[in-house]
C-alpha cells in the first residue's frame, strides 16, 4: 500500500510524496513507515501510540479511527496523512 | 486603556505597487503588529509557542485604504496598533492603522487593517500539530479590561458579500492554477496568512487581461487603486499544494468586486475566499 504525505509532515519523509510498504494491515505498514522515518512516530503519534488529535488518516478517502489500524490493505489503497492544522 | 504598539518603516520600492500600498505588504504589517503587540504585552511569539504553547491561526484579514498614498508620497509609514478579545472569548482582533510618515502626505492615515485569530493549543511534537481552544484563562487575566469585548463579533465581509451576490450574473469568470511554495509559506510549512492576497491578485488579473479590449470596466481591476481586501481563511493550504484560484467579478453597487475562491487540488472545499473591491 501507498502513503501519500503533504506539507508539514513532507520534511519528515525527505520530501517523497508516496511512500510504499508491502504489508497486510495498516498498522503494519505504519511500522515500516515509521521504521524507515523514526522522526514521524512523535510527530504522529502519542507516547501510548494512538494518532494525535491533530492528525488524521484516510483510506482511499475514508477517515480512520484510532481502532481501525489493523484493516487489511492491499497493493492499490491509499492511505493520506493530513494534518488538520498547524499552529504558526 | 487598550494598549497599543507603533512602528515605522521606511518607504522601499517592494512595499507598493504603482498605486498603493501592496496588499502582501499591508498584510505582513499587520502580523508584525500583531506579533509585536504579543511581545509587548504577553510573551514574544516563539516563547508563546515554545513555552506555554500557545499558537493562533488567522482566520480573517481585512484591510480597507483610506487614501491615496503612493511611493513617493511619504518617506516611511508609522503603524499604531492595539488587540481585543472578541466572539466571547474565542478569538483575538487586531486594529491597526498606517499614517503616512515626511513626504506630502505626512501625517495622513493611509489604511485600516483588521486581523482575526483563533488560538490554537499546539503540541511539543516538531510537526506544530495544533488544535483550536478558547482564549487561555491565563492570556485573559494578562489584559485589562477594555481589551476583552464580550459583545464584539468578529465581521465575515466575504460571507457578507457571497451573499449579496447570490443569483446575479458576474461579468466574467475565470480559473488559474498555482503552486504554495516554501516561498509562500510560514514556519509550519503551511501558507502564510500574508501572501494569501498575491493568489487573488493572479486570478483577477488573468482574468482581467484574458478579457481582452472589450472589457473596459474589468480594467479597473488593473487600473485603479484597491479599496479593501478582505480574506477568509477556511482551512490552511500546505506547502507544496498545487493550488487553483476561482474568480469572479461583478458590478455592485457601482464598484467591481472580485471574488475569488482559492482551492487545492485535493478537496473541494474553499481553503479561502477573498473579495477585492475596486
Amino acid at each position: 500500500m501507498k502513503f501519500r504525505f503533504s506539507g508539514t509532515l513532507m520534511r519528515f519523509v525527505e520530501f517523497e510524496r508516496e511512500q510504499e510498504f508491502a504489508a497486510a494491515t495498516i498498522r503494519e505498514a505504519i511500522d515500516g513507515l515509521v521504521a524507515k522515518h523514526p522522526q514521524l512516530q512523535n510527530v504522529l503519534f502519542t507516547a501510548s501510540g494512538s494518532l494525535r488529535q491533530t492528525h488524521r488518516l484516510f483510506l482511499n478517502g475514508d477517515q480512520l479511527g484510532n481502532d481501525e489500524l489493523a484493516r487489511a490493505v492491499g497493493e492499490q489503497d491509499v492511505v493520506e496523512v493530513l494534518t488538520a492544522i498547524a499552529g504558526g | 486603556m487598550a494598549r497599543t504598539v507603533s512602528f515605522d518603516q521606511p518607504n522601499d520600492t517592494c512595499m507598493f505597487t504603482p498605486l498603493q500600498l501592496q496588499p502582501v505588504h499591508a498584510f505582513r504589517i499587520g502580523m508584525s503588529t500583531w506579533a509585536r503587540w504579543l511581545s509587548a504585552y504577553l510573551a514574544s511569539f516563539p516563547t508563546l509557542v515554545r513555552d506555554h504553547e500557545l499558537g493562533a491561526v488567522v482566520i480573517g484579514a481585512h484591510v480597507t485604504w483610506l487614501t491615496p498614498c503612493s511611493f513617493f508620497d511619504s518617506d516611511g509609514v508609522r503603524t499604531e496598533g492595539r488587540v481585543t478579545i472578541v466572539n466571547r472569548g474565542a478569538l483575538f482582533r487586531e486594529d491597526f492603522r498606517v499614517f503616512a510618515v515626511g513626504g506630502t502626505a505626512d501625517g495622513q492615515a493611509i489604511l485600516d487593517g483588521i486581523g482575526i485569530m483563533r488560538p490554537l493549543h499546539v503540541g511539543r511534537e516538531a510537526g506544530l500539530g495544533a488544535t483550536p481552544i478558547p482564549v487561555p484563562p491565563a492570556v485573559l487575566g494578562k489584559l485589562e479590561r477594555d481589551e476583552i469585548d464580550d459583545a464584539a463579533v468578529a465581521p465575515r465581509p466575504v460571507t457578507d458579500a457571497l451573499k449579496r451576490v447570490d443569483g446575479t450574473a458576474p461579468l466574467a469568470e475565470g480559473e488559474v492554477k498555482s503552486f504554495c511554495s516554501r516561498a509562500l509559506s510560514e514556519v509550519a510549512d503551511q501558507w502564510s496568512f500574508v501572501e494569501v492576497p498575491s493568489f487573488a491578485s493572479h486570478g483577477r488579473e488573468a482574468l482581467v487581461l484574458a478579457a481582452g479590449k472589450g472589457a473596459s470596466e474589468l480594467r479597473r481591476g488593473l487600473r485603479a487603486p484597491l479599496r479593501s481586501v478582505n480574506v477568509e481563511y477556511r482551512k490552511p493550504v500546505f506547502a507544496f499544494d498545487e493550488v487553483i484560484v476561482r474568480t469572479r467579478a461583478y458590478s455592485q453597487d457601482g464598484e467591481l468586486w472580485f471574488l475569488h475562491a482559492v482551492h487545492t487540488t485535493r478537496d473541494p472545499e474553499p481553503r479561502a475566499l477573498i473579495l477585492e473591491r475596486f
